[in-house]
């Protein structure tokens, strides 16, 4: 609800570490409590309890409930500390903003509350506004990554259908008198129609990875028999979940979700590079090298008894060009037998040697995943943004939903869709009050 | 000279509903004009109401006023526009006769106590420390107020152009107010150009109106005033519609390079909207056809108002594309249409009562605010002239809402966003639509309009009688059953599925049917809506919590470099009076708000 006054969000930064915790703070906090631990919380106590929604227990959490005045915003707050990774604590946020009077805190309204019931003193506005300016730049941020080029693509196509309904429908409105040519009632009724079918499929996609879209991509390429099966493998030796073989030939991209320290990845295994004349192996080729682009890191496996060689070089460069998040790695060192400074001389890529077989170097690649990951990552977390806009979406797709394009009731029409639009502005922050009277004017001939 | 406690500055509609409702607040008040005669004029088009208008008519009414009663008894056709349409957008519209609207309003006015007027010309308002303090008038006399309602209209430095002729005057005929605009200039208020236009007049009798399109009035009529009764309507006529073709279109870019709308000659800006003829055909080249709705000027007048072609051009080229037309092909034409600029003030530097932010005691109301028709105007000067006698009497003032009426819109937007092209208002400018209607205008304002002194207790009787019974009625109706295929539900359910009414509750038995027709349609049009209006409540309850936190004056946003350029300026400019007002300046977002929130804060802690 945009008008609640009770607020969660996540506290820690995303994917690091074991824990995360979860923050809400407003009046209704208690129902937070109530709904979802069913018993009450002494204040300022660590309860180690299980998270239920109905009966079924959805993590066990450390919870320590606040009571104002004594709390960080001087309202009451509860802390969650829940198992770390995104699903987990996307999951519990969703839940808790299924209650009534709770919506995601806006950037850095914890400490804007904190300073609004004189929790923090005076000296700090300034550092205040500061920081609601840097949380704010940084959730748009994440506001963006969240939504990939296509969907924002697709919400500003409803949004300009939107917009396109309401100019026709507030022209019959305001300017019945005037003799304008509208595209009359029953096209509006069809572009409503195609505006909810295309709300509806859009909730449908994101409801369908939502779980996955934080998990983030590694892809690993190289030529046949440099190891990159072995790697996948001792990888994910504890922790492979979902094993997903992609429809079409044996060559195509495999792909296994695991994770890393708490980051959830998936990891994805390609066919061996080499030019060919195959067209299926081709085919599986130009696929991988489709599947670099969209991923957050590509590893470029190599047998270092042989080197790079020159198609290697090719590929380095044809990788560079589609994703600058490329870690190039050697595998087999303990099959060099002399001595490893002297080997790696005059090498013209920046790479990291290991040893599959042998254990050698895999932490300190695996640190080095984890850099390049987080770099990855926004401190703001995407996760959380992508309920904000399922909510919104939601609302929009309800505000329009079972309404009746009939002149009799033209301005209830009127408002369904202002309202809907209005909730489609809270994703793509697109509000404008004058866009609808400008649409009019200049499509129809307004007089005075 | 007398002192007066509010003296009021013109007497158009603007200046007529500030003085009457000062007056009626109890407040010794003076209107000045420049002459008694004009008081109360339609300068343009002779018809009041329409979509969004009537909704202001209807609150003005509710407030005390008299613009509604000088139509009923004026009009001379009425009609209810947007009648197939949900009853939040049902607008009354009427054609008045000029001089029986003149008349009435200044009957109002000389029967007004506590009002006096004088006929002078205004050349300086006198103020000490920023503060209201005199008059001067065009013969050196001066005389003393605190509060000074001006409501000049388009007679600031007003310039009038017929083609490559221009002069000065306020109206066609009347002078402008030149010395005054000069004074104006020396108090560095914010000022800007705007321009309008009005068509010319034809001859009734040089009109050909066989083949012409006839526009009946509605019947039954409807009334503009909560405390009227069509009764007061005089003798009723028919309006008539005629179009322009392909040659009037190409007369009138033959001529384009002779209007001074057109060629540069007029600076002023223009709306988006199309005030006139050649903006019509210039922006819509490809429409083959425009209406014109011929508009008597009154019963016994000579004069038909041609609604829909206001031009600047020259008096032979009007002539020439007017008579293209078919009806219209030797007529005659009585005055030419022309084009006026003037200034206005930009109405950022106002406060929500309309009180000037810098010179206390100082309101201004209508078209000097950047408006353009009489429903704004008039709407503008009730709220100021109830402020200016709330000040003269040391009581708190008056600040109508968006969330309560139109002119509460009208005056949020004004003092936020300025006035970028003559505002008009349209109800898609509410976000309340669904609340702000015509039906409940009374039920709206006249309560406030009781407490502050504008509405007369025998209006108010009226109005507690009448809500009286509504109340009773809606209670009935959600106890009374009817059978509907074999399943019986409430009168109140009934109502609350679209297309119903009020009169179909008949069909079940007469018994259901029990209220006046109009007390009976109230009930269902409330009914209709409270689902809908339930749901808006969070948002006027979190609207009221951001009105609440007041910016302080003292505020120097230059200072805030957590706030964006843009941001930074346009409050510098506007000053808003509160964190709501703040929301709607342009470049204010979200984030400024949080910002500002916790400035309001370090302000405070700073004071203590």
């Amino acid at each position: 609800m945009k008008d609640a006054n009770s607020i969660v969000s996540l506290a820690t930064p995303i994917g690091i570490g074991a824990l995360s915790i979860i923050r809400c703070s407003g009046e209704s906090v208690k129902n937070v409590i109530e709904t979802f631990f069913q018993k009450s919380l002494k204040p300022r106590y660590a309860y180690y309890i299980n998270f239920k929604k109905n009966n079924e227990t959805l993590d066990d959490v450390v919870a320590i409930y606040y009571k104002s005045p004594e709390s960080y915003t001087g309202e009451d707050m509860l802390e969650i500390t829940c198992h770390g990774g995104p699903v987990i604590y996307q999951m519990l946020i969703k839940e808790i903003l299924t209650l009534p009077n709770f919506r995601l805190a806006k950037p850095g309204e914890f400490s804007e509350r904190a300073y609004l019931n004189n929790k923090i003193s005076l000296l700090e506005a300034e550092s205040i506004c500061a920081l609601i300016n840097a949380k704010t730049k940084e959730a748009a941020l994440a506001a963006r990554s969240s939504l990939s080029g296509k969907m924002s693509q697709e919400i500003f196509g409803i949004d300009e259908k939107l917009l396109n309904a309401r100019i026709q429908v507030e022209a019959l409105l305001d300017f019945s008198e005037e003799d304008i040519e509208t595209e009359g009632l029953f096209e509006i009724e069809n572009q409503l129609i195609d505006i909810k079918n295309k709300i509806k499929n859009l909730i449908k996609k994101i409801e369908k990875n939502q779980l996955f879209f934080e998990v983030s991509k590694i892809i690993i390429m190289g030529k046949p028999n440099t190891g990159k099966s072995s790697l996948i493998n001792f990888l994910t030796q504890e922790s492979v979940s979902i094993v997903n073989k992609e429809a079409g030939t044996t060559r195509d991209v495999v792909s296994k979700i695991f994770n890393i320290k708490g980051i959830p990845v998936i990891i994805q295994d390609t066919a061996g590079i080499r030019k060919t004349d195959n067209q299926i192996e081709q085919e599986g080729t130009n696929k991988a090298f489709d599947k670099a682009a969209e991923s957050n890191i590509i590893i470029y496996l190599y047998d270092v008894t042989k080197g790079l060689q020159k198609d290697d070089f090719l590929n380095i460069e044809k990788l560079k060009k589609i994703n600058t998040s490329l870690l190039i790695v050697g595998n087999k060192i303990d099959l060099i037998t002399e001595k490893l400074d002297s080997f790696l001389k005059d090498k013209k890529e920046k790479s990291i040697y290991i040893s599959i077989k042998k254990n050698t170097n895999i932490e300190k690649m695996i640190e080095k995943i984890i850099n390049m990951l987080k770099e990855n990552i926004n401190d703001s977390s995407p996760g959380v943004m992508q309920i904000k806009h399922l909510a919104f979406l939601k609302r929009a797709y309800n505000d329009i939903n079972n309404i009746e394009v009939d002149l009799s009731n033209l301005e209830i029409v009127a408002e369904s869709l202002k309202a809907s639009q209005q909730n489609l502005s809270e994703i793509i922050e697109n509000e404008d009050n004058d866009r609808v009277l400008s649409g009019i004017f200049s499509n129809f001939c307004i007089g005075k | 000279m007398n002192n007066y406690d509010v003296i009021v500055i013109g007497g158009g509609h603007a200046g007529t509903e500030a003085s009457l409702a000062s007056a009626r607040c109890g407040s010794k008040t003076l209107l000045l004009t420049q002459s008694f005669n004009t008081v109360g004029q339609m300068s343009c088009n002779p018809s009041i109401g329409g979509i969004g208008k009537g909704h202001l008519t209807k609150e003005v009414d509710a407030l005390g006023g008299v613009m509604a009663r000088a139509a009923d008894t004026a009009g001379i056709h009425f009609r209810t526009l947007n009648k197939k349409k949900g009853p939040a957008v049902w607008a009354t519209r009427s054609q008045a006769d000029r001089d029986l609207y003149k008349f009435f309003i200044q009957k109002q006015i000389k029967e007004q106590k506590n009002l006096d007027v004088l006929e002078n010309e205004v050349v300086d308002i006198i103020t000490e420390k920023y503060s209201v303090s005199g008059v001067e008038l065009n013969d050196g006399t001066i005389i003393k107020t605190k509060n000074i309602v001006l409501t000049a209209g388009t007679f600031l430095s007003g310039i009038i152009h017929i083609g490559d002729q221009k002069f000065s005057a306020g109206r066609i005929g009347e002078k402008a107010s030149n010395k005054l605009a000069d004074r104006m200039r020396d108090l560095d208020l914010k000022m800007g150009r705007l321009k309008t236009g009005t068509p010319p007049r034809l001859n009734v009798d040089s009109i050909n109106f066989s083949n012409l399109e006839e526009q009946p009035g509605d019947e039954p009529r409807p009334i503009f005033s909560f405390v009227g009764s069509n009764l007061d309507h005089p003798k009723q006529i028919k309006c008539y519609i005629a179009r322009t073709n392909r040659m009037t279109h190409d007369i009138i870019k033959g001529s384009l390079n002779r209007s001074p709308l057109f060629n540069g000659v007029i600076t002023g800006k223009g709306p988006r909207y199309c005030p006139s003829i050649e903006d019509k055909v210039t922006r819509f080249a490809d429409k083959e056809s425009h209406q014109i709705f011929l508009e008597p000027e009154g019963l016994n007048s000579k004069l038909i108002y041609p609604n829909g072609i206001s031009t600047s051009l020259p008096k032979e080229d009007q002539e020439n594309f007017i008579r293209t037309i078919e009806g219209l092909e030797n007529v005659v034409i009585e005055n030419y249409g022309y084009a006026i600029e003037y200034d206005f003030f930009d109405p950022r530097g106002l406060n929500s009562n309309l009180e000037n932010k810098k010179i206390s005691g100082f309101f201004m109301a209508g078209q000097i605010n950047g408006t353009t028709g009489y429903e704004e105007a008039a709407s503008q000067g009730i709220v100021a002239g109830i402020n200016a006698s709330l000040r003269s009497q040391a009581k708190e003032m008056w600040s109508p809402s968006r969330e309560n009426s139109y002119v509460g819109v009208m005056i949020d937007d004004l003092i936020t966003q300025g006035a970028t092209e003559p505002y008009r208002m349209f109800t898609s400018r509410a976000e309340h639509r669904l609340y702000l209607r015509e039906d409940n205008a009374d039920k709206r304002l006249t309560p406030i309009g009781w407490k502050l002194g504008s509405v007369e207790e025998k209006r108010y009787n009226i109005y507690n009688k009448k809500q009286d019974q509504i109340d009773r009625e809606i209670e009935r109706l959600a106890d009374f059953k009817i059978m509907e295929n074999n399943r019986k539900i409430t009168a109140k359910e009934f109502l609350k599925r679209p297309k119903t009414s009020y009169k179909d509750l008949c069909n079940y038995s007469s018994d259901y049917c029990l209220a006046e027709s109009d007390i009976g349609e109230n009930c269902s049009i409330r009914i209709k809506y409270e689902g809908y209006i339930k749901k808006q409540k969070l948002e006027i309850i979190k609207n009221k919590k951001d009105e609440e936190m007041v910016l302080p004056n003292k505020m120097n946003y230059s200072e805030i470099t957590a706030l964006s350029i843009e941001a930074r300026e346009n409050l510098a400019m506007v000053k808003p009076q509160n964190l709501r007002q703040a929301a709607r300046v342009p470049g204010v977002t979200p984030a400024a708000i949080s910002i500002l929130k916790v400035q309001i804060k370090a302000f405070q802690n700073n004071a203590k």
